[in-house]
Parts: structure tokens; sequence; C-alpha cells
């Protein structure tokens, strides 16, 4: 009876035990992945990777920053010797102000990508080079994912471009580069698990690799540690440089050309299905929603030469179902070569023309003013460079823009674009050592504005605070005699 | 030839004289002033007090030493009472001067001996010298014991180049003092003789060897009841006190010496004799203990070694050496919560009692009760960490077996039966569970529960004494458990509560309970301080307990209990129905997480499941060999029990392939030891450990999901395993690394640098870890840690940022790790930053806190934490409480 009472007991306890739950299995955590784009200024202390700087005997850079609040910042530039130390600048900058740093300043060695580290925040840095040829520019990234786009590539004759893996980290970095051209995806040979060593860069001839492509986007993607990646595009007459980027759904392009120069968009899909893209025309008239349509296929990147869409100068938007990458391009007529199909039919031939029309009278406002009394009438200004600008994924209500009048004999622009429906406005306010009162402007709905900067020299002010009224989109331009720059600007978000 | 003129006879009593007066010889009583008076006289015959010797013991003497020309000649000591019983004939001496005659206890001369040859000492009892070689080494020591003198004497003269012989033909009648050998005088006098004779190169190496025998000879005669520690200590001190004498006495003995060291050391054998004699006795008992009715004898030998009992019980003893060679070779695997044991035993002692918590950022907060024992364990095994770590694990699988085995035969199980049962009871499915959850305390606990369940239900004794040694037994036994793992204190008596629900109507069970309730009550003052001060609801609930069982264990150890429970007798019937509720209830305990238990209660009830099984195992086993009471139907299922029980043996020598008895394999030794080829002190400075919930060193704490927490360099050690309540430096931590991981910073060396943060290293549970893969996204990303690379499996990185050191000195000076303290340079008049959870006993000198840390000064070039008094009082108590029960146990089994 005993034995009975006792298996009973069991038999319940153990089937008691057995129906006990397991603890719930703890989730992994997210620390969240590295923003698509650049990255924006925060409220906290950052590093900025610049991987495009080089000072020499013809090249000249600046580091350019930009804060909001008193900060102290410590420039880097890695020395690519191991058994050297790197070389280091350490200042102070007065918020909200903003200055420049000459790189030849810190050391003049020729290639000397950096790292720009600010205490606190929010605080912006980007990079300016010239020489008496060529004329590029850069923001710095801030956000470190392990898988890059760079969109735009083109090793056509005429064009030798390079790839810059910047690895600022200690840890020594192993990548793998990989193109999509105009006929698919192409093996790199000898670009599977390249070494980028820490705390120093590597320059890729890509033109030498992959050479007579029209259109090549890459992928960098990291197995270990981390790289900055940067493409440097040179044409005959001027280079231009433009980081790595995520995907995003929307990019804005605030400023597309100049006088003189043709833009086109480079769109690259690295998904699996084809996405479905529109493009919004942001004219000095009013907005062209989607101005143009295309289904982006993966593994064909596309160059839709924007001058066919609308008379420059304007602004863009690019809409997509899916996450893409796309790069702005501007060059002199003829400079990129045309790989897509005839353009659509612009639908609204009137406000192209009103627009053309406009725009030849800014221009003869701007270039001809106070000019005509008696005296001889000057030619329109007309650039001849090359000038490339990844896009900003999101709009802020804030930017911050350094680096604006230093490159010497070069005039400088920032570009504002109000995508909103509504008229946005917007108080810019000049950084500096010298720092000047504000300004409002009033920026209609779908427009965008062109607003130029004295030069550095000038006004001691080479940053502005740019605050507005909805979220806008914003760009600068730097062009002279020796080329062209485009540079993004740097929401605070 | 040194011819025999004149004889004196000195000493011996009447019956030397008597002896002397026959031969016509004059007889002194003492050795003073003979030398001196005596000038033509040749020979001495040294006779000891109350000694017989036979009508012709000096003749033959004197014949012998002629003939051989030997300088010394003693005779063959017979027992008076016993005149057949040899005493000696000559000695052997080891390195330490300890007699040995190589004899069997009781033997009896027939004559085996009786060769005239060199030894290297013979007895004072009866002792023929020559009058030259007295006046030349002034005689016998007068302050030496007898047996140490007759030795001293005999190695002086052996180094001035006399021969000492033994002439068994001379016979003398003497009492046997053997027993006086191990008294502090005997051993007083062999170490004075030792620093008389040897040489310096000798003495370099024997007296530090001496000093530990001896203490190892004491620690071993506890164990047959013999106090032997004052001895030893009061020989050292007499040594200590006589020491300017007994060099004045070496310069003489080795001025003139014709011969070296290696002359001495011809007639010694190798070891210590008092050691190896102890061992042997400790053998003897141990083997009578073991299973086998019978007491070992030389006849019987052959017998026994046939026996299966025996065999079973040498298989067990050889399982136990394989099953834990890994923690002989290399201590335990440094894993989970199974970390090796501190530097220095005494500092964990000190730690327990009252003084620094040094788990992560330090605190007051008590270390377990384990960190103490396992300490004090350690400083007896001299401080050998290794060596402790495999006498508790080896010692507690030893007795464990033997435990199940002495229990079982309450019911008659038989020893085989029972050996069986014990190994899966310390190996099978539920204490590898054990093991594997890395609850050392309570694997090493497992070993005890046995005993503490058989002397609560062995017959109570008639006496008051004894029945109060026995309540006392049970309370030392259940003590110890639960200071190993303080939730063992309850498995006794809810084992013996169910036993007794079993047997509801027998009284000796309920009295058994009864007797486990008092002991458990007795034993809680055992538990002092830490029982005062712990959170104890922090303390259950801790961790999950939800023990994953397999299922193919469940169902074999299901299949075993009923078959057994059907077809076994009535009497281990019951006691598988014992067995069989407690792995039900201790399984069901063992996995509710649900009900809020934490990872104690667990692995105490994983003790509990594993208990179950042997009670189920060692019945199943027996009830086969019951042919006549297990017969028919009955017998085959019985067959069943018996195939799911060696499948349960079998799964449990499977413990044998690790060698580690049971636990995981090493991870953490490679993770972190690389720290100690780094430049520069690893103890100044910490590691942080990052990884998922659960698979760090001992605790770990949680931000923003992942888990953390930080260790010393370059190894952490047990005191560590078990985190305190977060304090401000750890919220400061906290807070630092939410400052990281929301991208805050670049240079997370230099935040993490004021907490002695010098290496990161990501543990890596397995490939696509996605915890260590966060970590890796955050850590990979920051420009002053350098990844360190040379095949660590683990991502580990550097902190390049300076003064990444647990304290640090105003003037920039890392200071060291120095058991729970710091030290460093000192620097007068310099502050000493201490980077441990701030606390105003922290000194010496002015306190005073620095953000979460602590200051103080620098200028004694060491820092500590000064004890809590009370806790040091509590812990005092304890340890007085436990030798208390301990002298009552023993006493009620002496006298009882």
């Amino acid at each position: 009876m005993r034995r009975v009472i006792a298996v009973v007991i069991v038999a319940v306890a153990g089937v008691l035990a057995l129906t006990q739950s397991a603890p719930i299995e703890v989730r992994p955590p997210d620390f969240g992945a590295p923003s698509p784009d650049v990255g924006g200024a925060t409220g906290d202390a950052t590093a900025w990777y610049c991987p495009w700087v080089a000072s020499g005997a013809l090249r000249d850079s600046t580091f350019n920053l930009v804060s909001v609040i008193d900060i102290n910042a410590t420039i880097t530039l890695p020395n690519l010797n191991p058994t050297e130390e790197a070389d280091v600048a350490e200042l102070r900058l007065r918020g909200p102000g903003a200055r420049s740093v000459y790189s030849g300043d810190i050391v003049r060695r020729g290639a000397s990508p950096g790292v720009v580290e600010f205490d606190d925040g929010p605080a912006v840095a980007t990079t300016a080079m010239w020489s008496e040829e060529i004329l590029t520019g850069d923001r710095c990234v801030v956000s470190v994912p392990k898988e890059w786009h760079l969109i735009g590539g083109i090793t056509a004759e005429g064009f030798t471009l390079e790839l810059q893996l910047f690895n600022p980290f200690a840890e020594s970095a192993k990548v793998t580069v990989e193109a999509i051209t105009e006929f698919g995806r192409s093996p790199l040979a000898g670009f599977e698990s390249i070494d980028v060593p820490g705390r120093s860069w590597l320059t890729e001839d890509l033109s030498r690799v992959i050479p007579f492509l029209d259109m090549v986007t890459f992928t960098v993607t990291s197995e270990s540690g981390i790289v900055i990646p940067t493409l440097v595009l040179n044409s005959e007459t001027d280079e231009a440089s433009w980081p790595g980027t995520g995907q995003s759904t929307t990019w804005d392009f605030p400023v597309t050309s100049l006088p003189g120069l043709e833009p086109t968009l480079v769109i690259s899909n690295a998904g699996s299905v084809g996405a479905t893209v529109a493009i919004d025309i942001f004219t000095p008239d009013g907005a062209i929603p989607d101005a143009d349509g295309r289904i982006v296929s993966p593994l064909e990147p596309l160059r839709i030469h924007l001058a066919d869409l609308a008379t420059p100068p304007f602004a863009v938007r690019v809409r997509s179902n899916a996450p893409i990458g796309a790069v702005i391009q501007a060059a002199p007529e003829g400079t990129f070569p045309r790989t897509d199909a005839m353009p659509p039919e612009v639908t609204d031939d009137e406000v192209t023309d009103d627009e053309v029309t406009d725009d030849e009278d800014a221009s003869a406002d701007e270039e001809t003013t106070d000019t005509t009394e008696g005296e001889e009438v000057e030619e329109p200004v007309v650039y001849d460079g090359l000038a490339a600008m990844s896009g900003n994924a999101d709009v802020h209500e804030r930017w911050l823009v350094p680096g604006l009048g230093v490159v010497p004999g070069a005039d400088t622009s920032i570009w504002i674009l109000n995508p909103s429906g509504d008229p946005a406005t917007v108080t810019v306010s000049p950084l500096g050592v010298s720092t000047t009162r504000s300004e409002k402007i009033v920026i209609p709905a779908g427009r965008f504005l062109e607003i130029p900067v004295p030069a550095l020299s000038e006004t001691g002010n080479s940053g502005m605070l740019v605050d507005a009224s909805l979220p806008v989109s914003v760009a600068v331009s730097i062009a002279g005699p020796q080329g062209v720059a485009f540079i993004g600007g740097v929401g605070v978000g | 030839m040194y011819e025999t003129r004149r004889i004196i006879v000195v000493g011996g009593d009447a019956d030397a004289r008597r002896l002397a007066g026959a031969h016509g010889i004059e007889w002194f009583s003492g050795l003073g002033g003979v030398i001196d008076a005596c000038s033509n006289v040749t020979h001495l015959w040294l006779v000891l007090d109350g000694v017989l010797p036979r009508p012709d013991a000096l003749g033959a003497l004197v014949r012998g030493q002629t003939r051989l020309d030997a300088s010394v000649s003693g005779s063959k000591i017979l027992d008076e009472g016993n005149p057949d019983r040899l005493l000696s004939a000559g000695f052997a001496t080891d390195v330490f001067e300890t007699p040995y005659t190589g004899f069997d206890e009781d033997e009896l001369d027939q004559g085996q001996y009786d060769v005239v040859r060199d030894v290297a000492a013979v007895g004072g009892q009866s002792m023929l010298v020559r009058m030259d070689l007295v006046r030349g080494l002034g005689g016998p020591d007068i302050a030496m014991a007898p047996f140490a003198a007759a030795v001293d004497f005999c190695q002086r003269a052996r180094l001035r180049g006399a021969r000492v012989i033994v002439v068994p033909s001379s016979e003398v009648l003497g009492v046997d003092d053997h027993q006086e050998l191990d008294r502090w005088r005997e051993r007083a006098g062999r170490i004075r003789a030792m620093i008389k004779v040897y040489g310096p190169m000798t003495l370099l190496w024997a007296l530090p060897m001496a000093f530990l025998s001896g203490f190892a000879q004491c620690f071993l005669s506890l164990f047959l009841g013999r106090w032997r520690f004052f001895h030893w200590l009061r020989a050292w001190l007499w040594n200590l006190v006589k020491l300017p004498d007994t060099l004045r006495k070496r310069r003489a003995a080795r001025k003139g010496r014709v011969v070296g060291d290696p002359e001495l050391f011809r007639y010694q054998i190798s070891g210590s004799v008092a050691l190896r004699s102890v061992v042997a006795e400790l053998s003897d008992r141990i083997r009578r203990r073991l299973p086998g009715e019978d007491r070992l004898s030389i006849e019987a030998v052959g017998e026994e070694l046939r026996r299966p009992s025996f065999i079973v019980g040498a298989v067990a003893l050889l399982f136990v050496l394989l099953a834990t060679r890994s923690i002989w070779l290399g201590g335990l695997p440094a894993v989970g919560y199974s970390l090796p044991f501190g530097e220095s035993g005494s500092s964990a002692v000190s730690a327990y009692a009252g003084g620094w918590n040094p788990a992560g950022l330090g605190s007051v907060e008590p270390l377990r009760p384990f960190i103490a024992l396992a300490g004090l364990i350690q400083t007896i095994l001299f401080d050998n960490r290794r060596l402790a770590e495999y006498v508790l694990t080896a010692g507690s699988w030893l007795l464990g077996i033997w435990g199940v085995v002495r229990l079982l035969r309450t019911w008659g199980v038989r020893a085989v039966a029972g050996t069986l049962a014990g190994i899966v009871y310390v190996a099978g499915p539920a204490a590898q569970a054990v093991a594997q959850e890395t609850a050392v305390g309570a694997a090493v606990a497992i070993g005890l529960i046995p005993w503490s369940i058989r002397f609560a239900l062995a017959p109570f004794p008639a006496s008051w004494i004894a029945r109060a040694g026995r309540v006392a037994a049970v309370a030392v036994l259940a003590g110890i458990a639960a200071v190993l793992a303080p939730l063992t204190l309850l498995v006794p008596i809810f084992a013996l509560l169910v036993w007794a629900l079993v047997n509801v109507t027998d009284g000796a069970a309920w009295r058994a309970v009864g007797i486990s309730l008092v002991g458990a009550v007795l034993a809680v003052p055992l538990l002092f301080p830490w029982l005062g001060t712990a959170d104890l609801g922090r303390f259950v609930t801790d961790g999950d307990a939800y023990w994953a069982v397999s299922a193919v264990t469940a169902v074999i150890v299901g299949i075993a209990a009923v078959a057994v429970l059907v077809a076994a007798p009535q009497r281990l019937g019951l006691v598988a129905s014992w067995g069989a509720i407690a792995v039900a209830f201790g399984v069901l305990v063992a996995r509710s997480a649900g009900f809020g238990s934490g990872r104690e209660v667990e692995s105490v009830s994983l003790v509990v499941v594993s208990l179950g099984i042997a009670l189920i195992v060692g019945p199943s086993f027996e009830a086969i060999t019951r042919v006549r009471e297990v017969g028919g139907w009955r017998r085959i299922v019985a067959g069943v029990a018996v195939a799911a029980s060696v499948f349960l043996v079998a799964a449990s020598t499977a413990t044998v392939l690790g060698g580690r008895a049971g636990y995981p394999s090493d991870e953490y030794r490679e993770a972190f030891t690389f720290s100690a080829a780094r430049p520069g002190d690893p103890t100044a400075s910490r590691i942080l450990v990052l990884g998922a919930p659960g698979n760090l060193p001992g605790d770990d704490r949680i931000v923003e999901g992942a888990a953390y927490r930080l260790v010393s360099a370059p190894m952490p050690e047990s005191w560590e395993a078990h985190l305190h309540t977060a304090r401000l430096g750890d919220d400061a931590l906290a807070e630092t690394l939410r400052v990281i991981i929301g991208g805050e910073t670049k240079r997370a060396g230099e935040i993490l640098a004021p907490f002695g943060v010098r290496w990161i290293v990501i543990l890596e549970e397995a490939d696509g870890d996605t915890f260590a893969g966060a970590w890796e996204t955050i850590f990979i990303g920051q420009l002053d840690l350098v990844p360190l690379g040379g095949g660590l499996s683990n991502t580990t990185f550097e902190n390049e940022a300076e003064n990444a050191v647990r304290a640090i000195s105003a003037d920039g000076s890392p200071w060291t790790r120095a058991g729970t303290g710091y030290e460093g340079k000192p620097e007068f008049g310099v502050g000493l930053e201490v980077r441990e959870n701030a606390n105003a006993r922290w000194g010496p000198g002015e306190w005073e806190q620095i953000d979460w840390a602590n200051g103080t000064t620098a200028a004694v070039g060491a820092a500590g934490f000064e004890p809590i008094d009370a806790r040091r009082l509590q812990a005092i108590g304890a340890a007085v409480w436990l030798v208390a029960l301990v002298g009552v146990a023993w006493g009620g089994r002496r006298f009882g």
C-alpha cells in the first residue's frame, strides 16, 4: 500500500515538475545600427572621420569646424608609419562659432586623413581641399556602418577613380569591395578581404582594376574592424570626392549644379527587388513633383541627366519605395556619358520656360548689376569643374554649415531646400570670430534658396547656423577658377 | 687496534651494578665526573636506568666491538614485558634523525636480526663506547631525551669516522617507549641533532622539510584522534631558545670531522619515518572501514582482494582519481561560478571575517562562508590553492561514495550495490548538473550529506554523553555542509522527513528527524557573520532555478524507480520509495523558477535528486542479489531495474572522460591570463567582461539588456564570484556603459580608466552570439581601445588611456592589489585614490570620498580596509562553536 502511495506521490510531483515552464529567454540587446546617412550632429561628444584630406607642395586643405556651444576639439592625423605617433592639434572653439584649421599647419605630408573629436556637441566637421587646378570638399563622417555604398563611379576615358579606405581605429580592418557596373555584378580580383591596418589608410586605383566603365557602384563590407571609404574622381579639369553612404528611401539635393555645369543623378539599388523611384524637382518657381519616375533594378545603376527634366538650377528630391543610394554629379555638358534612355517629355513647358527666363534674369541680376553704366559687360561666370555630393537622407529644422569662404578666390553659397508644402522661415546666423547679426528669410513652399557667403577673409566667419520653422535640407557649393565642390550639410538631430 | 683494558659501567640501577660486580668492574650511577676522573679507562658501558641486561650482555659487546674495531656498539633490546618481542637492534634513521627499526608491530625475536652489523645509531639502553671518543665528543648531550641523545651521539661519532655497530648477541630487556618519539622532547632533540651534525647545504633544505613534515604529521594525527600540534610547536620553540647553545655544540661536533653528510646519509632511509608511520596507521584504519565486513589481516589479504566489495572499493577509488585528475593537474576549471581559490588562504579567511568583499568594485557585503572554509583548508595545505581545490573535490567524492555505502548498509544493502549507488550519487545526472551549474559549494557539500543522514539514523546510544555526542556530530556535519552551501542545511531534514513519512509508524525514523533538526539548529551559528548580514531573499532568488532535465535521464530514473518499487523486498522497496519521492520533489523544486526560486535553490534541490537516485540505484542492485526473496516475474522486473541502474552508473562514469569531476571545461584562463603577459603589473588593473547574461564569471550586471561585470586581472578568484548590491561606483560604471552604448563617446577607454579597466574581454558563448556581437559593435569603433590579437579566442581590447588602474597616488604611481588591499611606493604627504566603492573604513589615515571612490594617504606604502569588529567576533565565535561541537562529538564517541 505504501508503495502505491509513493508511486502516486511521485507521479503527481513528477508531472508538476515537468509542467514547470522555462524562464523567458533574454532578448539580445539592440545597441542601434549606424545611420544610413553620414550621420548628424547631436548634443554629445562625437568623433568625425575625414577620409580624404591632403596637404603638400601643391595642395592645401582645411578642417572646418562649427559648434553651437563651447567645446574642445582634437584633430588627429594618423601616421602611416606605425612607429611614429599621430600628429595632433587641440583647439578650443567658443560657441556658437566656427573655425577652419589648415591641415598643413598640423603636418604637411601629402594625404592626411584625420579624425576630429569634439568633447561636446552639437558640433560638425567638414573638409575642403584645393590646388591651382582642383577644388573638392566633403562632409566628414560620424556614423560608421559595417556596409557602405559608394555610388557614381566612372572609369571611362578621361577619368581616374580612386577608392580611399581610411581606418582610424586601432583594430586592423578586413574589408571586401564589390562592384556593380552597367553590365551587372563585376568581380574585383584582389579586393576580397583587404587588410586595412589600424590607424592607417589605403588608396586603390580602381581605374586600373575595372577600366572603361561608365557606371560603377561599390559596396564596401567590413568583415572585421571598420573603415570609412570615399570615392575620389578626377577628370581632366577637376576633382570630386564624396563619402560612402548607407541606403535610404529619401535623398535630398539642395544644390545640383552651377552655371556651366550639367547635373546628373546616379541611383543604385543594392536590394534584391526593383525600386520604384520618383524624382521631384524644386525650381525657383515651384516644385515639379514626380518630374521623372523610374524603376531601378538591382544590379543596374542608373544615371539621369537632370537637365533633361528642367533647366538648372534646381534642387532635387529622390523618393523610392525601397532603400537606394543616390549621388548628384555635375560637370560641363558632355562630360558624363549618356547611358539612360531618352527622357520623358517635360509636362510643363511653360514652367520650364519661365524658369529659364527667371534664371537668366537672376543670373543677369547677380552678375551684371551695377555694371551697365558705361562699363564693359561682364560675361556671366561659367564654371568648369567637377562636383559630386551624396544627398541628405533626412530633413532637419537646424543645420550647421562649416567651411564657408575658406577657399581663396572661390565663391561659396549655401543652398537651402524647403521640400514641404508650406513656406519656411529660415534664420541664418553667421558663425566665426566676428559673429554678425542673424538674417531671416522666407522660403516659399517647394522652393530652394541660394545664399552667397562672403569670403572668410572679409568677415572672419566660416560657419553658418541655419534655423528653420520647418524641416529643410541644406548644402554648400564652393566654386572658383580651381574647380567646383558640393558639400552636403549636416543636420542637428 | 684499540685495546680493552679497563671498563666502567655507568647507570642502569641495581641490575647493572650487580652485573658490574659479577664482572669485577667499577660502577658509577652517572656520567658526571667519570670522564675526567678515570684517566686509564678505555671503555664506558652506558646503561639506561630501568634496563635489565642479560648476564653476557657486556661480554658480547666487548667481543663484538673488539673484533670489528668499532667505537660504539649497542645491544639488542627486547621487551621487558614480553622478552620474545623485539624493540630494537640498532637503527636506521631518516634525514630528520627519527629512528627506524624496520620491525613490524609486535615482531618476535627469532634470531632473524642476529648479525653484527653497522648501523646509523644504537639505542641508549645499552651502549659500549670508547673512552677517548667520549672525551672527544664530550659525552651524550644531556639536554636531549634518550632516543634523540643516542642518535645524536652516534651521529657525532660517525662524523669523526667512528664505526657504530649493533651486537645482537648482547641482549638487554627494556621498556617499550617508542611512543615517546612523538613527544616534544624527542622532537626537539632530533631537531637539535640535525643542527649539530649536518652541513649548511643539508640544513638549508632539511630544516624547512622537517618543519613542514612535522606539521603534516600533526595534521594527519588529528584523524587518529591525536593532538600533536603543541608538541610540534614546543619542539621548535625550544630549539629557538636553545639555538645559541646548539650552535656552540655544533661547532664542537663538526670540529675535527673526518667525513661529510654523505656518510651520514648512508644508513638513512628516504622520506619521513614519522609521517610514513602516521599515514600507514591512517591507511590501516581507513582500510578497516572500507567496504568489507572483516578487518584486513595479512593472512586474509589474498581472500580480501578477491572479495567483490574490495574490488568495487578499489574501482571506486580509481574512478575518483581518474574523474578528478584534471583538478589535480590544474585546479578547478575557471568557468561560471567556479573560479580559482585566492592567492592567500588567510586573506580569504580575513576577508570573510569582517573584511572587504573584493567582487566588482568592492563592498562591505559579507562573503559566502564557503570562502572562509576554502581559505582555511588552503592555509592548512601550505597555501597551495590547487591542492586545496583537489582535496575538497576528490575528498568530497570519496566521502560521498563512502557515505552512501554506510547509509545504505543501514538497510542491509551490501558494499557492491552501495558503492555503485555512491558513484551515481557523486557523479550521476543530478550531481553532474550541480557541477555544470558550477555550484562548487554544493558540489563539495554532496560528500557530507549522506553522513549527516547516516548519523541521524544510526541507533541512538544509551548514555546521555553519547547522545549529546551524536547530536553534536550531526550538527558538525550539517554545519560544514551548510558553510559550503547554506541551503544544504535543510537537505537532511527534508530527506529524513520523507523517510519518516514513508515509515510513518517507525519511531526511530521520527527520532532521526528530530536529531537532524536539532543538529541543524545547532549548526546555524556556524553561518555567522554571513547569516547576520546577508540578504537572504536575494540569496534564494538570484538566478533562475530551472533544471533542463534530459528526457532520457528522466525516463531511465523513472523505469528504475518503478521497477525496484515493484520488485524489491519490503525494506528495500521502502528505501526506493524514499528515493523516488526525493527525486520527484527535488526535480520539482529544481525547476521552480516560476515561483521565484533562484540558482542556490536549484543546486540544493539537485543534491536531493542525486541522493534520491542513489537510494533507487542501491536497492535495485541489491534486490537482484536476493535470490530467495526476489523470484519469478519479480526477478524479471528487478532485472529491468538493474538495467536502468547500469545505464545510470555508465552515465556517471562519463565524468572520467573530462577528468574535471563533472565541471565544464575551463573558459576563463585563456580568456583572462593574457593580461599577465602584458607590460606592467596586471594586479594593478581590472578587466571589464562583457557578454550574454549568465555567460560571465560568477554574477553579472545588466545594462541595456546585455551583461557586464568587472573582474580582477590577471585572473578573477573565487571570492569575486558573487556580486553585491550595486553601490555608487557600480551605478557610475553602469552610467558610463550607457554613454558608450549610446555612442556618446568614441573614447570609451578614457572614461573606463577611472574604474581601473585596462582590458575589455567580450566573451562569446558560441558563433553568432548576438550579445557578444552587440558589444563588439559598440567597442570596435572606439579610438583608444586597441584590439589584442595573438590567437585570443575572445574579442579583447586593451585600454590606451592613462591611469587605468585600481589605485593610484596623487603623483600618478599605480598601486597593486595585495589581498583585498593595495600596496605601492610610500610617498609622504601624497594622497592615494583607491578605486573601490566608497567606505570610510579604507585607510590608513584620513579618509575622504572622491566621487564614488576612496581617498587616503600613500605615506605607508599600503592601504587596506579596517575590518568590522562585530563581524570578526562573530566569525571567531563560529569557529569556537565548531571546535566545541567537534569536542562534544568526540567526547560522546570516546566516553559515551
